[in-house]
């Protein structure tokens, strides 16, 4: 990236071959939306290209391209007002779980409805840590908090995932 | 002692996000916590179960729109790099604001006749300012000469032939536009008028020259007519080689060799010019 910084804009081809397929597949799991998706990874890598003077050089390139991808997003939504679609759509009321495996595709076909229907600042968290791989210490800095925070966040997203997974299968059961 | 207890540790722990000391702290509450344990089963099974979901795959597509907005972005920037022709001023973004440049060039030309209008009298100190003005004026018939030149439309052509009048002369860069107008424009009429426009540049020999070698390649007898008459005009005597030459072409019109041979007369009673 430094080198795209110093004006070899070429360079970029190789980081868009080497994380647009991950940023595609960190917007689809926000969105489940493929066409908004690409339209998304292309908004980002042409943001990097136009801020990448900001670009300070300092940890991790990945850092800094999620931290555009994410802002890439809120824009859209803003301009959109479509923050409710994005909103809370659950109650939820079942807290136990049994530590079932998943078993079959059934359960993952529930566990996919449960991540749509989880809110968006809990998904986004989950996607982070999960597919996207990131540190904490990563995450932390992208959104701004601490790692501790950040630890606090996921613990309490994944619960309501599993909220969200067990009222699902109880929904199917009866 | 739900205190004692690390659930809020364990998605750490399964993503490996805890450093040693709180690591170790949790394994060796997990051996003594069967609670615990259980938890962190629902949870790994959960989280493993998020592994499971299918990944979308990134659309080919994905790639030739990256490849062409980089193609794009970096044409830009060569654009912008450029340097421009006119100081502080590029051609290239004329041609992408031409309608509002033109409203701004007859917003300055209006204000120009008004300033000429209300200063009828020009006082020995209004000098620099009037200089400025015309300086103005010219760079702004200039710019319209140039970017009309290059438009599609004929009529925008001839409007841009027009504008080369209020041009200063000697300005090489019109002369060569005005030129290469005569000779490359698919218009008759847009040729014959640039051939006007040229009339009061036939005192340097280049231009002169220019309208020998375009002579018989013309296309139109109309458009070398005129030039006939401007080389005569002129007192171009380099001209007859070529009028000669025409002369026994028969694929020039009949109306065009006489016209040639009038001129050749008039040439050889005139002295030739500077």
């Amino acid at each position: 990236m430094t080198k795209v910084r110093s004006g070899d804009l070429d360079r970029l081809a190789a980081l868009f071959e080497r994380h647009s397929g991950s940023l595609f597949g960190y917007y689809v799991r926000l969105t489940s939306d493929r066409q908004l998706s690409e339209d998304f990874v292309q908004e980002t890598f042409l943001r990097i290209l136009k801020y990448r003077a900001t670009y300070r050089g300092e940890g991790q390139f990945t850092t800094w391209m999620y931290s555009i991808a994410r802002n890439v997003q809120i824009d859209h939504y803003r301009k959109w007002n479509r923050e409710e679609r994005m909103a809370d759509e659950q109650e939820i009321a079942d807290e136990s779980g049994n530590g079932a495996a998943m078993e079959n595709r059934e359960d993952v076909e529930l566990l996919q409805r449960a991540l749509e229907r989880l809110p968006a600042d809990k998904r986004e968290i989950i996607v982070l840590s999960k597919y996207q791989d990131l540190k904490y210490s990563v995450i932390a800095e992208l959104l701004g908090c601490s790692e501790e925070n950040v630890k606090v966040r996921v613990h309490r997203a994944i619960a309501e995932l599993r909220k969200i997974f067990m009222e699902l299968s109880g929904e199917t059961a009866s | 002692m739900k205190s004692n207890h690390v659930s809020e540790e364990l998605l750490a722990y399964l993503s490996e996000n805890l450093d040693g000391l709180i690591r170790q702290r949790v394994e060796s509450h997990l051996e003594n916590c069967p609670q615990c344990r259980t938890e962190l089963e629902s949870i790994r099974t959960l989280w493993n179960g998020l592994g499971e979901l299918p990944a979308e795959p990134q659309p080919e597509s994905s790639r030739e729109r990256f490849y062409e907005m980089l193609r794009g972005y970096k044409q830009g920037i060569s654009e912008q790099r450029r340097p421009a022709k006119v100081e502080g001023f590029s051609w290239g973004q004329l041609f992408g604001m031409r309608p509002a440049m033109q409203f701004g060039a007859a917003l300055a030309l209006v204000a120009l006749g008004w300033f000429f209008g209300s200063h009828g009298r020009f006082e020995p100190n209004d000098g620099a300012q009037l200089a400025q003005l015309q300086d103005e004026m010219h760079g702004m018939s200039r710019m319209l000469t140039m970017s009309l030149l290059k438009e599609q439309s004929a009529s925008a052509r001839l409007e841009g032939v027009s504008w080369s009048y209020k041009t200063p002369e000697q300005d090489p860069e019109i002369e060569t536009a005005l030129v290469q107008t005569v000779k490359f424009d698919k218009n008759v009429n847009v040729r014959l008028a640039a051939l006007d426009a040229i009339s009061r540049m036939l005192d340097q020999p280049e231009i002169r020259s220019e309208l020998i070698q375009d002579l018989p390649k013309q296309s139109s007898p109309l458009v070398q007519l005129a030039m006939v008459d401007l080389l005569v005009q002129a007192k171009e005597k380099e001209s007859v080689a070529v009028f000669t030459k025409m002369l026994v072409d028969t694929s020039v019109n009949d109306i065009v060799k006489k016209k040639i041979q009038e001129g050749m007369v008039e040439l050889k009673g005139a002295p030739q010019p500077k």
